[in-house]
């Protein structure tokens, strides 16, 4: 189950980490996802029905895509069967990303068949590495492997209640953005406490904060005032801090969970504070995280 | 026709007593807002009131705490607790405390109509 969700989530993530793809075409390609919605071809070769190699030779055909099932099927390169299950197969990120980069050309199918083969075999992984990678850059990090492993284990928490709670796939960047200086940042903060010490915060530029409400409030009728944004991004950390405790709590942890706090216009500072900065679809913002409780 | 049960919200989350008002009235029930732990207990003492909806993790007085003092007062009024902080230490606490049920954030609409349900039953009994 886990592992399946890594393959659905992360390959973005992966492709970044090993320098695939650069930041830029990796937000470009996570903001048009809607235009790419993966093809039979796409299907086939990701749940290995066909190899590049086929999937090639179909398309070099020059008929139209649509026929692509029909003529993979006459040349016995995959069942009636198969084809009905790769139509009725829900897409998803990954698979929508994979088509992104084919219609984008900035890669083809052999090249992707190996990056996913690859990803496959290192899923698990990649939070584990986009983390310690950020961690690297900073030297008081050097030594703490125990808080890389604790600081990883909640991003990939806090990663997968994005994709859950607003529908996006979010990556870690390895430097941050630096905000624009033009708009009020907001960073909101809550703590865990007891046998795991974990401070979290969402800090963001307003029309970020903005978007990320309304994404995860889930509500197109009502006003986004002030008071609305703030509540609904502190009520996904939230959430999302509750899923984590009682992911800790399973592991026999005995964590609470502190309200939570919001600045405006601040430079957080904490105790081995490590900054994350995430691209989602919505725009960019940065996850602080640290022992204690960050200062403000 | 059964009668439209009371019920106050307790959540510091604007948005959370929105969504959750929109699903109680959806429901049938009449619903009423608190935004923290005290003025749950304020309400309590004062008001008419079938349930009372309660998260944990609140500024002022937390729901725990609001718990507490909300049995003393008023035992016989059914407490729900609705809280992220789902861990077994948070759930055995409400429920040794009194509480009649605990639904873990994100709630589905489905588990607070089966909560409601449970509490009009516990009512009919106790009648």
């Amino acid at each position: 189950m886990l592992r399946q969700y890594f393959l659905r989530q992360y390959f973005a993530q992966a492709l970044l980490n090993k320098g695939v793809l650069s930041r830029e075409q990796v937000v470009c390609l996570l903001a048009s996802k809607d235009k790419h919605r993966s093809t039979i071809a796409m299907r086939a070769l990701s749940q290995k029905v066909m190899p590049a190699v086929q999937v090639e030779e179909i398309l070099k055909r020059e008929e139209a895509p649509e026929k692509f099932g029909a003529l993979a099927v006459a040349a016995g390169y995959m069942t009636q069967s198969q084809l009905r299950s790769l139509e009725e197969m829900e897409s998803n990120t990954n698979l929508d990303f994979s088509q992104g980069m084919i219609d984008e050309k900035i890669v083809d199918y052999h090249t992707l068949e190996s990056l996913l083969l690859e990803y496959e075999n290192n899923a698990t992984t990649i939070i584990d590495n986009a983390v310690q990678q950020i961690a690297a850059q900073i030297e008081s990090f050097k030594e703490l492997e125990d808080e890389c492993a604790l600081y990883s284990g909640y991003v990939d928490a806090f990663l997968r209640a994005m994709a859950q709670f607003m529908r996006t796939s979010p990556v870690i960047n390895f430097s941050a953005e630096p905000f624009s200086g033009e708009k009020s940042v907001i960073l909101i903060s809550q703590r865990l406490t007891g046998d795991v010490s974990l401070a979290a915060g969402i800090m963001a530029e307003e029309d970020v904060f903005r978007r990320m409400a309304q994404r995860y409030s889930q509500e197109p009728d009502i006003e986004y005032t002030e008071e609305i944004v703030i509540d609904s991004v502190a009520e996904f950390l939230n959430v999302t801090n509750g899923l984590y405790l009682i992911n800790l709590s399973n592991r026999h942890y005995t964590v609470d969970l502190a309200p939570h706090r919001v600045a405006y216009n601040i430079i957080p500072s904490a105790n081995k504070q490590l900054v994350i900065p995430i691209n989602a679809d919505f725009g960019s913002f940065q996850l602080i995280l640290a022992a204690d409780e960050i200062a403000f | 026709m059964e009668q439209k049960l009371r019920i106050l919200i307790t959540d510091d989350s604007s948005l959370l007593r929105r969504k959750l008002r929109g699903d109680l009235e959806q429901l049938g029930c009449e619903v009423s807002e608190a935004k923290n732990g005290k003025e749950a207990i304020m309400e309590a003492l004062t008001a008419p009131l079938d349930v009372i909806i309660l998260d944990i993790v609140m500024p002022e007085v937390d729901g725990v705490e609001a718990l507490r003092a909300i049995r003393q007062a008023r035992p016989d009024l059914p407490v729900l607790m609705l809280s992220s902080a789902g861990s077994s230490k948070h759930i055995i606490e409400s429920l040794q405390l009194g509480a009649i049920d605990f639904i873990q954030k994100p709630y589905g609409t489905e588990q607070l109509k089966q909560a409601l349900s449970r509490i009009r039953k516990r009512g009919s009994e106790n009648a």
